[in-house]
């Protein structure tokens, strides 16, 4: 899915608030690895820059101006199947991503504006993002509390731990390194929980946890 | 509106209906008379002269052969009433001098002189009136009925987009009260609350008045506080929900998420409120979304109020006559549902007003079950922002 290693990440940022969007398209610049070969202002303009296979991830306001981000997404991702998409909001509407169609589930994460997200967390995102996972918005996973009687309630804090890093982005790798633990046993941890959550055998289990992860919790 | 009027009275159609119906009920109108006149005179030998029934007639006709034409010709329409009798009373002087002129060439009534006129003259002219006088009147009345039906076309048309208006103003009304107060009012809060806390910090502690002061503004800060996080966060929701724009089932997943985490919740939003909600057909109208999150935070609201409930179902489905079915259960112990029914009153009036209802019952968890129906109408209203061409 990912551009092969080397070559850097092809980021689209379509964005209507003209000062966010030249802030964060600065941003991203400074970053190694990382090139803004599309800005847009609004849906339209997105549609018409963006060719398929010209870009690896596009990082999209839920609120334009001239349309919504989710409802590009989509089209965006049908149009190239390749492309993740990372949307970007000023409320908290993480929910956007349980009515996704099913068949562009894959690769679309959620930061809110409101966060106090760092580009170093937004590059880590786009990064996994471009590579067909689910990321969530740190703040906002670090906040949720899996709901009473729930799927996620049956986890032990060692898996919902696991589950939470690996909501914000964290390769097991990663996930190994923050947690001083083996890579290994990350696996066995991700696997136990997986069970435990009875995810549909048919779909990509690492998105359907983190889906579930939304679903099951509450942000008060 | 009298430009329209004059505007319709220049519509070609409106003008052939109108000739067609003057001109077809005068004429059928002489035809019986030219008929049965000419069968009674000659039934009852009337002048005992032993005329043949088809002079008659012909008689008659020339005079139909002029009268019809001459009312489908005359723009009898467009004319005053000051116009339009002169003209059709000429109309039918020239048409029974005519019948006259023929039956004295035929011989019907033997002498050539034009006076005394003879003496059928005044049924056939009586005929003639009442012809006329039925011919204007029959196509009066179907021009007005065309007018009115136009006019009733055309106000229900400029209703439909007042309604559509007065929705789209309630929703910018709305966004823009629940922004300033998620925006503004709060941001002037953060500031207060903050100013209030460098005031505590900076009293000098050594001052014995100094702890009670400080302990009355840590009140009112933490009242402000709770103020801000609490009150003004829930009434900028209850003007508009967030989610809302995005979708009903987005607007209630939202709010469902928010119910505390140690309230069990078993939520399922049927795919059939997402394929109706879609945008690309213009989805669930803004009204109808809002009216049905209202009824979910109702019905949520209501069970862990007076239910004190421990557990919630949710359910949002819409059925194959469009109608979404809205249904919340609950664990709880000791609701009366007279206590919950008067917070439901108004809810259930709106929903009745969209042709739909609010039930409450015992439901399968032990406590009440609440259900509305709400028959959905679509509208070509997109949402703001929310167009998806594909």
């Amino acid at each position: 899915v990912k551009a092969e290693a080397g070559s850097p990440l092809r980021v689209a940022v379509v964005e209507d608030h003209q000062l966010y969007r030249e802030m964060l398209v600065s941003a991203l610049a400074s970053q190694e690895g990382i090139a803004v070969t599309v800005t847009a202002a609004g849906a339209q303009e997105a549609r018409a820059l963006i060719s398929p296979g010209s870009i690896d991830v596009a990082v999209l306001d839920v609120e334009l101006a001239d349309g919504n981000g989710v409802a590009l997404g989509i089209q965006l991702r049908r149009k190239d199947p390749n492309v993740g998409v990372m949307l970007l909001s000023s409320h908290d509407v993480m929910e956007l991503l349980l009515d996704l169609p099913p068949d562009v589930r894959r690769g679309w994460s959620y930061l809110s504006k409101s966060s106090a997200v760092s580009i170093e967390i937004v590059t880590r995102a786009l990064r996994a993002t471009a590579g067909g996972r689910t990321v969530l918005d740190p703040e906002l996973v670090h906040r949720a509390v899996p709901r009473r009687g729930s799927s996620l309630a049956r986890l032990t804090p060692r898996q919902l731990e696991v589950l939470q890093l690996l909501a914000t982005g964290l390769s097991n790798t990663g996930i190994a390194e923050r947690l001083e633990i083996s890579e290994r046993s990350i696996e066995n941890h991700l696997n136990l929980a997986y069970a435990a959550l009875d995810l549909p055998k048919s779909q990509n289990s690492r998105v359907s946890a983190v889906l579930r992860f939304i679903e099951e919790t509450s942000r008060g | 509106v009298a430009e329209q009027a004059l505007l319709d009275r220049e519509d070609p159609e409106d003008a052939a209906r109108y000739r067609l119906v003057l001109s077809g009920t005068i004429g059928v109108c002489l035809l019986i008379f030219a008929f049965g006149s000419a069968l009674q005179s000659a039934v009852l030998d009337i002048g005992g002269k032993n005329i043949p029934v088809w002079h008659r007639l012909f008689a008659n006709f020339v005079a139909l052969a002029l009268i019809v034409p001459g009312a489908w010709m005359l723009p009898i329409r467009t004319m005053s009433w000051r116009m339009r009798v002169p003209s059709l009373a000429l109309l039918l002087i020239v048409g029974i001098t005519a019948r006259i002129g023929v039956e004295r060439a035929l011989g019907i009534h033997a002498d050539g002189k034009l006076l005394p006129v003879p003496a059928d003259t005044l049924p056939a002219a009586v005929a003639g009136i009442i012809g006329i006088i039925f011919g204007v009147a029959q196509a009066g009345y179907q021009d007005r009925l065309t007018q009115q039906a136009r006019a009733n076309a055309r106000h229900a048309l400029v209703a439909a987009s007042a309604l559509e208006a007065l929705r789209a103003e309630e929703r910018r009304v709305r966004r823009e009260v629940a922004d300033g107060l998620h925006g503004t009012l709060q941001q002037q809060l953060v500031l207060l609350s903050t100013r209030l806390r460098h005031t505590i910090d900076s009293l000098p502690p050594a001052e014995p008045s100094s702890a009670t002061t400080a302990a009355d503004l840590t009140w009112v800060k933490d009242e402000l506080d709770r103020l801000r996080e609490r009150d003004v966060r829930d009434m900028s929701r209850m003007l508009y929900p967030s989610g809302l724009d995005l979708g009903l089932s987005q607007a209630s997943r939202m709010m469902l998420q928010r119910i505390p985490a140690s309230i069990q919740v078993s939520a399922r939003i049927d795919e059939s409120v997402i394929a109706a909600d879609d945008h690309s057909t213009g989805g669930i109208p803004f009204d109808l979304r809002l009216l049905a999150t209202r009824v979910l935070e109702e019905g949520v609201a209501n069970a862990l109020k007076h239910g004190a409930a421990n557990r919630l179902g949710v359910l949002l489905r819409v059925d194959e006559g469009d109608v979404l079915h809205i249904v919340v259960d609950d664990d709880g112990v000791g609701t009366s549902p007279s206590a919950t029914e008067s917070g439901l009153r108004l809810l259930r009036e709106r929903l009745r007003e969209h042709g739909g209802g609010l039930n409450l019952d015992s439901g399968p968890l032990g406590g009440l079950r609440l259900s509305a129906d709400l028959p959905l109408t679509f509208g070509p209203e997109v949402p703001i922002g929310l167009s998806v061409s594909t």
